[in-house]
């Protein structure tokens, strides 16, 4: 019985790994030109520390550390809002939070802003991860709506667990 | 020229088709990221995979790399060399994709879930389904380009 077997044409490597470090090289050449025509081009090294992303235009940062957060929560000074969907606050948020959660944040914006009508209020926006862009952009907008007191707690929620504070379950504070 | 019109048997127009398909994938995929190359920059940043200092370079080079892909998949040029890198990032894309999921990381907003949320389970099964098509096809291609036939008795 005939078989159909295959062999590696192996003279044929030397030609291919020319042509795709050939590929990159028009590559890099292309995309770096294209971004230096741009008005808008990226830095080709950016800082991309939760503090530098953060930043206001005056060089502020939003971020809140753990310990500041703590004893705004233990003075009643702020307003936590967890920014993550729904059952996942439900689950377990920082004792008192609101849920705002970003992904259907136009279902709750109006809640929130019932709960919360003074503008000088200290917000404090979190979710879970180090990279967690929820609570980002959740500040991000909050503070476009007129909030002059955002603040965001990175990485929040796990931060909040490693230290025993309070938390609760339930889906009655959401906003 | 890349394009081989004298071997017109059905493998040559199956070969064709996963070339032409491919490209049109690669082609798709750059479009957005070469226009809005901040977005791609925060969402490769939201893989959690690459160091800072990697995350602009490598988000403004890779949609190109796949335009310049794309065309060479059509119209048949340098396929040995395109082919590497097709199958190389297409690799890259599902092994990063499968160890976020592991790890629970949402690469659409760079958070950690706890439990899966049920919204985005489907959304990133359905990535892992389409990568290994995608892969399917880029490996079927590679082996018919790398690989010569034999006879065996």
């Amino acid at each position: 019985m005939n078989a159909i077997r295959f062999a590696l044409r192996s003279e044929l490597l030397p030609k291919a790994l020319f042509q795709a470090a050939a590929l990159l090289v028009l590559s890099v050449l292309l995309s770096l030109g294209a971004n230096q025509l741009r008005p808008d081009g990226l830095a080709l090294v950016q800082d991309w520390s939760a503090q530098a992303r953060l930043a206001s235009p005056t060089g502020e940062s939003m971020v809140v550390d753990l310990d500041q957060a703590a004893a705004f929560h233990r003075s009643g000074q702020a307003v936590f809002v967890d920014a993550r969907p729904v059952s996942l606050y439900a689950e377990g948020h920082i004792a008192g939070a609101l849920n705002v959660p970003w992904q259907q944040v136009n279902d709750h914006i109006d809640g929130f802003l019932e709960k919360v009508p003074d503008a000088a209020t200290i917000v404090i926006t979190y979710c879970d991860g180090e990279a967690c862009e929820l609570s980002e952009d959740l500040a991000v907008m909050l503070q476009d709506l007129g909030y002059t007191n955002v603040k965001v707690l990175i990485n929040g929620w796990s931060l909040w667990l490693s230290k025993d504070l309070p938390v609760e379950t339930g889906a009655a504070n959401g906003a | 020229m890349g394009l081989e019109f004298k071997n017109r048997n059905a493998w040559h127009w199956v070969r064709l088709a996963l070339r032409v398909f491919l490209g049109a994938v690669f082609l798709f995929a750059c479009a957005d990221k070469i226009l809005h190359p901040a977005d791609f920059a925060r969402a490769v940043y939201n893989y959690q995979i690459l160091p800072d200092p990697l995350i602009n370079l490598t988000a403004l080079i890779l949609p190109w790399l796949e335009l310049v892909l794309g065309f060479c998949l059509i119209a048949g040029w340098w396929l040995p060399g395109a082919l590497l890198w097709s199958n190389g990032l297409l690799w890259v894309f599902f092994l990063a994709l499968v160890f976020n999921t592991m790890r629970g990381l949402d690469v659409h907003c760079g958070c950690f879930a706890s439990t899966p949320d049920p919204a985005g389970v489907a959304p990133v099964a359905w990535y892992l389904v389409r990568d290994s098509f995608f892969l399917f096809c880029a490996g079927s291609l590679l082996v018919t380009v790398f690989g010569r036939r034999k006879q065996a008795v």
